[in-house]
């Protein structure tokens, strides 16, 4: 046993002076209490100080019936101590889970501050985030997490598995079940996804042949208030003609609520090649490999060598090809109708280099770069495409690529294109920045 | 000049916030028996405080207020985690277990023995410096009561000290 000489002591050892940390703190504070508005408002009640049980048993009572009040007051004792081992429908209390470890607050927070710009944030919590229920595929244990954002939904990420952002429970995609998974060369493998449909009580999957069976999920309480599911596809409906083809959403009284094809699965749109001298390509699946004509071969200021290559597409159309994108279009053209006619030229980074690329309307004959420092320097297109490589001396803040200006044959300025020069994590630089959750970028 | 009934101002919350984080954090860790449940109870607290800043009557003082609130808070995050439902988790939890965490179980034992009341007093006192009065309106007791209070937590802990000794 230790000994202790007096009170102070006692009370240092119980807890040590320790430095405040570097975290967020008051922001977090602010974008917790703006959860709660956002709870309160939605929902009428601060969650924090509702019953679980309360609400929970409201639920119950809303899919089962008066008659089974009773019931359903025992059901939920027995489905939230089941919850976290199997799911059926459990209802987990978000505010009783688990909170997710300093790994999974950091994953959550790498989704907010990894973002490319502050815009494009999901205004995730990290700190909030929680373990809900474990679910084992092939052997192996995947965990949910989830945590809440500000907009009212949340992120969430399965172990070993995948993660992502339903950020804002209000817009367009929000009535309409997420599915998605992993898929295997004749359809999925895995299915997983979420729905913030209260009243769904059960989920279906369809599949090619016309079979049909549950899909088990759990529901998540307040402020996450949104049902997920993951799920291994049997073996007998992995094969072509068996696959899932459809999730379904019902009610307590087997009404649809929401019905999803399931996509992906099918076969790969592209396919890789090797070139002398390049990493290998994804070229289109539909693009005729042995028709392609190459259109830029250039260098970055690292050394790698950088193509864009064109094919003629099966069907009608042309393909593109470069180190780092590719795509397709049956109508002739990369760039027509209403779309304006520098929108789909853009910095590709993340590297040791930039490239500007890929397509320009073919009405423009020439692109002027403008820099932040001043410089401007002339681009040429070639047949609607485009790929230059960023010189190095204009990857600092300052000197960065800030605009473009297209020209038409007669030197008419027909388009401008204004380039945010903020993106994290885009341009190289020596020194990378902390944005915290250990993530790090350069800025 | 904030009046009597006008609910705190969103500034001057932010400022006690920033003043006395370390010792927020302290006593909340000391309650809650966590760092991590301490740090997140205090943000909880403040997010709640901040959401509520209407409410605050201006009967104490604004400090006294956010520190009641804390305390409720962390008071809160103790009765969930008696009633947390366990879940299994993949990522294996190692512990260490040496000096410094015999240290930390024999004087979490200790100071478990004293009554809450007593034992959040000598937090406040101990970890915030807090007067009296400010213990006194964080506890929502008075400020007599703290004084005795304060006086039973440092008789008992000694008690307790000397059995641990003996």
């Amino acid at each position: 046993m230790t000994r202790f000489s007096s009170i102070s002591q006692v009370l240092e050892d119980l807890v040590p002076m320790a430095a405040v940390s570097d975290e967020p703190a008051w922001e977090d504070v602010l974008a917790r209490a703006e959860l709660l508005a956002a709870s309160a408002a939605t929902n009428g009640h601060d969650p924090r100080q509702a019953p679980v049980a309360d609400r929970a048993h409201r639920r119950r009572l809303g899919r089962r019936g008066v008659a089974f009040a009773a019931l359903g007051v025992l059901a939920l004792v027995v489905v939230v101590a089941a919850a976290a081992y199997a799911l059926g429908h459990p209802v987990i209390d978000f505010g009783k889970a688990q909170k997710g470890t300093r790994k999974v607050v950091d994953d959550f927070g790498s989704m907010q501050v990894g973002a490319p710009s502050p815009a494009m944030a999901p205004g995730v919590l990290p700190h909030q985030a929680r373990a809900i229920t474990t679910v084992r595929i092939d052997g192996k244990t995947h965990t949910l997490y989830v945590a809440p954002t500000k907009k009212g939904g949340f992120c969430d990420q399965w172990s070993h598995l995948m993660g992502g952002c339903r950020a804002d429970r209000h817009d367009a995609s929000a009535s309409h079940i997420d599915t998605g998974g992993m898929g295997g060369p004749h359809g999925m493998t895995v299915l997983n996804g979420s729905f913030f449909q209260a009243a769904g009580d059960r989920l279906e999957v369809e599949y090619a042949d016309g079979q049909k069976s549950d899909l088990p999920f759990v529901w998540v309480t307040a402020p996450i208030d949104a049902g997920f599911y993951l799920f291994r596809v049997p073996d007998a409906h992995r094969r072509a003609g068996h696959q899932p083809v459809s999730i379904t959403l019902y009610d307590a009284s087997n009404r649809v609520i929401d019905r999803e094809r399931i996509l992906g699965g099918e076969q790969p749109d592209f396919v890789s090649h090797r070139l002398p001298g390049y990493p290998p390509l994804l070229v289109p699946a539909k693009a005729e490999w042995t028709k392609r004509t190459q259109l830029f071969a250039v260098r970055a200021d690292d050394g790698a060598r950088i193509g864009l290559w064109i094919a003629p597409e099966r069907g009608g159309g042309t393909c593109f090809w470069t180190n780092q994108a590719n795509g397709c279009t049956n109508v002739g053209h990369p760039v027509h109708g209403g779309i304006p006619p520098l929108a789909t030229l853009g910095l590709q980074g993340g590297g040791k280099h930039v490239t500007l690329c890929c397509g320009v309307s073919k009405k423009i004959a020439r692109v002027e770069a403008r820099f932040a420092d001043g410089d401007r320097i002339e681009l040429a297109p070639k047949e609607g495409y485009l790929v230059w490589p960023i010189p190095a001396r204009h990857y600092p803040l300052g000197h960065r690529l800030t605009e473009l200006v297209g020209y038409n044959s007669a030197g008419r300025t027909i388009a401008t294109r204004r380039i945010a020069t903020s993106q994290r994590g885009l341009y190289p630089c020596t020194k990378p920045k902390s944005y915290g959750y250990g993530v790090s970028m350069c800025p | 000049m904030r009046n009597a009934g006008d609910g705190a101002e969103l500034g001057e919350i932010e400022a006690i916030y920033r003043r006395r984080l370390p010792e927020l954090r302290r006593v909340a860790t000391a309650i809650t028996g966590s760092r991590e449940g301490g740090c997140d109870a205090v943000q909880d607290a403040f997010a709640l405080a901040v959401h509520r800043r209407d409410q605050f009557r201006g009967e104490g003082s604004l400090e006294a207020w956010l520190w009641r609130i804390v305390v409720h808070r962390c008071r809160d995050v103790v009765a969930r985690a008696a009633n947390r439902t366990a879940v299994p988790l993949d990522e294996a939890k190692t512990s260490t277990v040496g000096p410094d965490a015999q240290v930390q179980a024999d004087v979490h034992a200790l100071v478990g023995e004293l009554p809450e009341r007593q034992r959040m007093a000598l937090f406040l006192r101990y970890y915030a410096d807090l007067d009296y009065a400010a213990i006194a309106g964080a506890l929502e007791i008075s400020t007599g009561t703290v004084g005795a209070t304060l006086t039973q937590a440092r008789e008992n802990l000694r008690r307790l000290m000397t059995g641990v000794r003996s």
